[in-house]
């Protein structure tokens, strides 16, 4: 009996074990997971959703391997020689490595942007009423939200369109089956542009009216208006408009250009070296930029792109002397070696825009003088690191407040939309329609005087030509020199058709050598050829990505790839 | 291959004492005992030991003596060359983070292929468990062995058990050694002037200005100025040739039949190679790893009935590593050319430069260094009860295991400047030379801890049966089982439940059945679908015992096997993949702070049918004792793997936006064949001799899979972890660079590397090289076949033993190894391997790699057949030398039962194909050990 009773005991015990053991032990615990629900009711996650519609923009001081998009073309070289903007510059892209493959990035954004205008379109945040104070100001913010992930979706199909030609258009997350995707053939270049454009229109329905500086980074209906001027300028350019049909688009981006004249936009306001580099409050009345895409703060820009003789600096990023020769002198005169004077000081007298955005030989900078002579400190010979290639550094974006070794962390703004490109967009279109000096339809300026409000803040003359061509080639100039850095030469040369003699030819670069002549120094410049560059008629379009063509998605590849 | 003076002595050593053995003859040996106690073997299996005759699934075990007979600084290398199913890699060189990965019976999945590794019936890991405390370790291969696991069994199991006590007179061993760690193989690098021109070679080569002029390259040249042209050979400078290593353990077991116990006692400590590391006298920045391991088993008969076992054991492991970092400092040791900078100016300061701040010798001496503690500490009680009276052999058993360890780390900081040579103009208008600084010098400062804690508390409870029913036997046990591993930097814990069990029915002793199944789930899973059923079945007939053997002659022992079933394998999968998975992408600025957001989105679709891999497997053994002396096992094995959770996302357009989940696609069968062999023999000379074989071969075939690497050929077919790349062939030269296919990797020139056109967009060959020529190209890096042979010989008290191990089959990519890339990342050194080879003018016939560049090369350092290596090499893993003092004279001593001294050494030699260590190739080196050491039984 006793025996019995043990085992009982025992069998009970084991009986008690079996049952600790929970039914839902292996279960998750659901609090620790953001839901549909509870991800699209709360106004701080729905803010941090359009932040990762956001996070999708583009950011130029990396865009390709770690450098600027300038390196692909005639405005610079980059000394950094393990990055792959060199398959642009030997011509041995394609689509299986592209330096600047977007697609996927890009159709991310897309999906994020479809994701949010399902979801947030039809939110009421009906569960944070409790809080009647803000529920007010919640709800016009979801509102503006709902028209700025409209606009980022038109800016990343522009962002497709202006590499790949016309691409499917996917309007909504569901879309896409991805156990039977099924084919996806391509919405022509006008059908994508018509959609980018009345994208932008229903966005500026909902988005915010110009808004303060303590809220710039999110788009206004401002940056909306840009996007279409720039889209249409593009959608008429010989790139897109072989034969003329598609010629109203020059004006329908010179209509959208005028609309900005009256938003309170000026170029006058700050100057353009320090546009670049603002220090704190200049910022609050900058009024030429539109949109942009804020960095946390950072010093690697300083790092890549200092001259290599300062301190951990590595000098990727080098003009060219083609760059560099294409600054007009101070009176408005071009720039040319085979003038005495010019030659033995070519750095003298030179257009403003020139000494803000280029470092050159003897320019001081931070307490000495940038040497790139050779035997310089940051000249092209170096026991350690390659230095500058063509004998220049790169000015523009780099901030001189930084400390490269111990911190010093500085903010960093790249620029997306600028009202000096809108003017410029806009005296480009005004001269393919009506000729420099003219104004038929009252949209308030002519090109002439929209091109001399950028010349004038940078103390140019003004430009009084009155010819349609010859205008033409001084609006590719300016725009050349004006935006110089800012990932608009790649395109503009590609969409005027004018690769093949402009990032096809050779850059140069130049060799200067240093003579002491007792207490005299000086310097001797001769021009040299830095770097063949390669540019075939298909590489006006990028291919389509390898993964698309490969996975049978029906898209059709890009001719000559 | 490379043996240093060392070894080379050490080995003809070896071989004199092997041959001066033969020679001579004597008496009784240790051998022979050895023979006695393979009568009755029993082997650990799943949750419980069986009888040798009776296992019916594929089964390999090592005990005590092969792994408590080594000096290795990590337990998991007394697993190389011992099992012909398992190939181990070691992963690393530095003590204390030299362990292995363990691949048994081939890479059989895509996704993790890491075996269950259990330690006295609960999950663990044994890199770190002293030498001496381990009774046995039993690798399980097939389904019956390890489907008791269930879904975690797929990959196979390593059983580790620890020693238990023995009842009798309390019996103490005690061993002690000490020795030298040594690099097995460095490599080298070329001096200054070399270096130099080679570098300017490269800039001409690539367009770019010289770096050098002729002034400086002859200062080089004459190599007598080493302030203005260095000439450091910072391998030389850095390393040391030997570290120390000492080791000391103390076992004691005992007891009678009521309470047993073993308790053990190591104490191991191995220095580290770098030089210059007490140049601070308050600290040393060198490598160290020092570990005290303690252990007590002991095992209680609380009454008739009833028994606890309760096993106790704690680690404590200390490691200093130089501030720097480890891999830090090698790699720069090793890509710091010549000439680049001084290791010392002359008033003692660090060489450097703006862009060469990482001197090796600042590295070392002039930071700090991280404190490292790990403490462990694991416990587990098993608690058996008979239940006889309720039906005869029926018993309950209850297991507990808790096992905490804690990872801390403290970390000091010290910054250094370096300078570099510079000369200015003075004010009387001379040049004068000056040190220009850069950087920061801070001394030596307290700087952050940061640690960690993982935590296992798992329970088993169930019944078994062991009971003899007339000629036959029955056993059987069934249980419950619940893990809960809480993990550091893991929110939720990784949780299991199971219910197991094991059916086994030996008729007759001749006829053998076996049946084992698991039900079991892991929380990882869909919550409707977190279990899955894993049954096997072996059988086995011991042929020998059948009247018409029993007479015969040559074979004594001859066993068949066979199983099949089914396990699971859910290592390494992406959890809670049936969840939508809202997470960061990215952030975003706003304001002029800047203001961050932090992106909130889905980072995947969710995939509610997300599973674990099926592994059915087929086992077909043989076992046999041939001519009494000869012992040979045969294994055949066929698994078929089905449900390979892969990725689907390549398969998918980029235009949906999103990553789609993974699903359950993939598929891969493997075949193979394991030998074990072993053959003793003893003299009544005295001399015997032991031969023991285990050989493996297995092939991977990729059956499907979702293959994302295009436009290769389809993958079906190939080998898991089969290399690829492109086809090397021959060098242009300037006279046909512009022949033949067009190269599309990158422009090429004179000694650029040609490939062969093998296919184009068409299938077929288009004169174009581009990604539609890469192939299928030697063998994955995991070996087909592995090998080990050991050898022991012993005359009277002397004895001497060799273990060889080998790989063969396997390939590897050395394409961007120092070694084999000259000037990587434009300034990096140069090897004299790659300065004999490389293609330039003169050596247009014989060169073995392309010509200098100090550019990225897109075309020249692609994977291809001329980087591509044979992997395979073999290793003498162990050789000893030893002496037993003989019985009378310890006899004179005492108490003393037996006693030895050795000779012991580790990693000898090689014999392969490569300019570096085979196993270890890139980090702190793979070490070589000699050792001397003495062991005491009473």
């Amino acid at each position: 009996m006793y025996k019995i009773k043990k085992q009982l005991r025992l069998s009970f015990a084991m009986l008690i074990l079996l049952s600790a053991v929970s039914c839902d032990y292996l279960e998750y615990n659901d609090e620790m997971v953001n839901t549909d629900e509870i991800v699209w009711t709360d106004v701080s996650n729905i803010k941090n959703s359009i932040g990762a519609v956001y996070a999708q923009l583009p950011n130029g001081y990396k865009q390709i391997d770690g450098g600027f998009m300038a390196c692909a073309t005639d405005e610079a070289e980059s000394a950094n020689t393990s990055s792959s903007v060199e398959y642009f510059n030997n011509g041995s892209w394609n689509m299986f490595k592209n330096p600047d493959n977007q697609w996927n990035k890009n159709y991310t954004g897309i999906y994020r942007a479809n994701r949010f205008i399902e979801s947030a379109d039809t939110v009421t945040l009906a569960p944070m009423k409790w809080d009647a104070d803000n529920w007010p100001e919640n709800i016009a913010l979801v509102r503006a939200f709902r028209g700025e992930a409209r606009f980022l979706r038109a800016f990343f199909y522009f962002e497709l369109i202006k590499r790949y030609g016309g691409v499917p258009i996917i309007e909504s997350s569901d879309e896409i089956d991805y156990l039977n995707p099924g084919q996806f053939p391509r919405d022509s270049y006008d059908d994508c542009l018509n959609y980018i454009t009345s994208q932008c229109d229903s966005a500026i329905h909902y988005m915010r009216e110009r808004i303060p500086s303590n809220l710039r980074g999110f788009a206004d209906d401002g940056a909306a208006l840009a996007l279409k001027t720039r889209a249409f300028l593009y959608g008429a350019s010989a790139l897109n408009n072989t034969d003329g049909v598609y010629d109203a688009y020059y004006d329908s981006c010179a209509v959208n250009a005028s609309r900005l004249f009256s938003m309170g936009y000026n170029v006058s306001g700050v100057n353009y070296e320090k546009l670049f580099t603002p220090t704190d409050g200049l910022h609050d009345i900058n009024n030429d930029v539109i949109f942009d895409v804020r960095q946390g703060n950072t010093k690697s820009y300083e790092i890549d792109n200092y001259p290599v003789g300062f301190e951990n600096a590595k000098g990727y990023t080098n003009p060219t002397q083609d760059l560099v020769d294409a600054y007009e002198m101070k009176d408005g005169s071009v720039f040319d070696w085979n003038d005495p004077v010019m030659a033995a000081d070519p750095y003298a007298n030179r257009d403003a825009r020139f000494y803000a955005s280029i470092l050159y030989n003897g320019v001081p900078m931070l307490g000495r003088n940038v040497e790139c002579y050779n035997g310089g400190i940051d000249g092209p010979v170096q026991s350690d690191i390659i230095g500058t290639r063509t004998g220049y550094y790169l000015k523009k974006y780099i901030r001189t407040d930084v400390d490269l070794i111990t911190g010093g962390n500085q903010k960093h703004f790249w620029f997306l939309f600028r009202y000096a490109e809108v003017l410029l967009n806009y005296a480009e279109a005004m001269n393919e329609l009506y000729g420099p000096d003219a104004d038929p339809n009252g949209y308030g300026k002519t090109a002439l005087e929209a091109i001399n409000e950028v010349r004038a803040r940078a103390g140019q003359p003004a430009l009084t030509t009155n010819d349609q061509d010859e205008f033409r080639e001084k609006v590719r100039h300016e725009r050349r020199i004006e935006l110089a850095f800012e990932d608009h030469r790649f395109w503009d040369v590609r969409r005027w058709k004018i690769a093949e003699e402009t990032i096809g030819e050779p850059i140069h670069g130049v060799d200067i050598e240093k003579e002491v002549n007792g207490e005299e120094v000086s310097y001797k410049y001769t021009v040299k050829e830095v770097e063949n560059r390669v540019f075939e008629e298909k590489m006006y379009l990028y291919p389509i990505p390898s993964s698309e063509i490969l996975n049978d998605t029906g898209i059709t590849q890009n001719p000559g790839w | 291959m490379k043996t240093s003076i060392y070894s080379r002595i050490f080995f003809a050593l070896l071989c004199c004492c092997g041959l001066g053995v033969v020679s001579v003859s004597a008496q009784q040996s240790e051998v022979d005992s050895l023979l006695a106690k393979l009568d009755n073997k029993k082997v650990n299996v799943a949750y419980g030991i069986q009888k040798q005759e009776a296992i019916t699934g594929a089964v390999e075990t090592i005990n005590a003596d092969k792994i408590e007979n080594n000096s290795f600084t990590n337990t998991h290398h007394t697993t190389l060359g011992r099992f012909a199913g398992m190939v181990v890699q070691q992963s690393g060189g530095e003590p204390g983070s030299n362990g292995c990965n363990f691949i048994i019976r081939g890479k059989r999945t895509y996704n993790n292929s890491t075996p269950l590794i259990v330690i006295d019936g609960f999950e663990g890991d044994f890199s770190q468990l002293s030498l001496h405390e381990i009774e046995s370790i039993t690798v399980l291969k097939d389904a019956v062995a390890t489907a008791i696991y269930g879904m975690r069994g797929g990959n196979g199991v390593i059983l580790v058990t620890t020693k238990q006590g023995e009842a009798g007179k309390t019996k103490f061993d005690v061993t002690a050694e000490t020795g030298i760690l040594q690099p097995t193989e460095l490599p080298d690098f070329v001096d200054a002037y070399t270096y130099a021109n080679m570098l300017n070679e490269a800039h001409l080569n690539d367009g770019l200005p010289l770096v050098y002029n002729q002034e400086q390259l002859q200062g080089y040249a004459a190599d007598n100025d080493p302030y203005v042209y260095p000439n450091v050979d910072w391998v030389d400078e850095m390393l040391k040739s030997n570290a120390i290593y000492y080791n000391a353990n103390i076992g004691a077991t005992g007891g009678d039949q009521k309470f047993k116990y073993y308790i053990g006692l190591n104490y191991m400590h191995s220095g580290g190679l770098f030089e210059h590391t007490d140049w601070d006298k308050d600290h040393d920045s060198n490598t160290k790893f020092s570990r005290v391991n303690l252990r007590s088993n002991v095992s209680i008969r609380l009454n008739e009935k009833t028994d606890v076992k309760v096993g106790i054991a704690g680690r404590l492991e200390d490691r200093n590593d130089p501030e720097a970092g480890v891999g830090s400092i090698m790699s720069n040791i090793y890509a710091s050319p010549a000439n680049r900078y001084v290791m010392l100016t002359p008033d003692g300061k660090f060489g450097g430069s703006n862009h060469y701040r990482n001197n090796p010798l600042g590295q070392i001496a002039g930071r700090a260094y991280n404190d490292n503690h790990f403490r462990s500490f694991q416990s587990q009680l098993a608690l058996t009860h008979q239940l006889d009276s309720w039906m005869k052999g029926l018993y309950a058993r209850g297991d507990i295991s808790f096992k905490t360890s804690t990872s801390i780390s403290e970390k000091f900081k010290k910054s250094f400047q370096v300078f570099e040579r510079k000369n200015r103009l003075a004010e009387d208008g001379s040049e004068e030379v000056y040190y220009q600084a850069y950087g920061k010098e801070n001394p030596l400062v307290y700087g952050s801890r940061s640690g960690s804690q993982n935590q296992d508390f798992v329970f088993r409870v169930g019944l078994g049966l062991d009971r003899t029913l007339g000629e036959d036997h029955l056993s059987a046990v069934a249980f419950f089982q619940q893990d809960e591993y809480i993990k550091a930097n893991t929110a939720e814990p990784f949780l299991y439940q199971a219910f197991s069990g094991r059916l086994t029915y030996d008729m007759k002793g001749k006829y053998f059945g076996e049946f084992t199944a698991s039900y079991n789930g892991n929380n990882a899973y869909n919550p409707d679908d977190q279990f899955g059923f894993f049954p096997a079945l072996g059988i086995g007939w011991l042929v020998s015992q059948e009247d018409f053997m029993t007479d015969s002659k040559y074979i004594s022992y001859l066993k068949l096997r066979g199983s099949y079933g089914l396990v699971g394998n859910d290592n390494g999968v992406t959890r809670f993949g049936y969840l939508a998975d809202y997470v960061g992408g990215g952030s975003f600025y706003y304001s002029k702070a800047p203001t961050k957001i932090s992106a909130l989105t889905d980072s995947r679709l969710p995939n509610m049918e997300a599973s674990w891999e099926q592994a059915y497997q087929a086992n077909l053994g043989i076992d046999m004792t041939l001519f009494n002396n000869l012992e040979v096992t045969l294994d055949l094995f066929s698994e078929k793997r089905t449900d390979i959770l892969q990725s689907y996302d390549s398969q998918v357009t980029d235009m949906l936006g999103v990553p789609v989940p993974e699903f359950n696609y993939g598929e891969v069968t493997t075949n193979g064949i394991e030998l074990l062999a072993n053959y003793k023999k003893a003299y009544d000379s005295g001399f015997a001799f032991a031969v023991d074989l285990n050989l493996g071969y297995r092939k991977t075939k990729i059956d499907k899979l979702f293959q994302n690497d295009r436009p290769l050929n389809d993958k079906k077919g190939d080998r898991v972890g089969q290399q690829y790349g492109y086809v090397f062939d021959g060098f242009y030269s300037a006279s046909d660079v512009n022949s033949g296919a067009k190269n599309m990797l990158d422009a090429v020139q004179a000694g650029d590397v040609r490939y062969k056109d093998i296919s184009g967009p068409n299938g077929v060959a288009d004169n174009v090289i581009d990604d539609y020529d890469r192939k299928a190209i030697g063998y994955s890096s995991v070996p087909e076949i592995n090998y080990g042979i050991d050898l022991s010989v012993s005359y009277k008290g002397f004895y001497c033993s060799a273990l060889f191990d080998g790989r063969a089959r396997k390939s590897v990519m050395m394409n961007d190894h120092i070694v084999y890339r000259p000037l990587k990342g434009g300034f990096d050194n140069i090897s004299t391997y790659a300065a004999a080879n490389y293609w330039t003018e003169g050596r247009e016939a014989s060169a073995a790699l392309p010509r200098l560049t100090a550019m990225t090369n897109n075309n020249n350092y692609q994977a291809s057949t001329l980087y591509q290596k044979d992997g395979g090499f073999v290793r003498l893993r162990t050789a000893e030398v030893g002496y037993n003092l003989p019985e009378t004279m310890i006899r004179k001593i005492g108490l003393v039962r037996s006693a030895k001294v050795f000779v012991r050494g580790h990693n000898m030699f090689s014999i392969d194909d490569l300019e570096v260590d085979p196993e270890v190739k890139s980090g702190y080196p793979q070490l070589k050990m000699m050792n001397l050491g003495i062991n005491v039984q009473f």
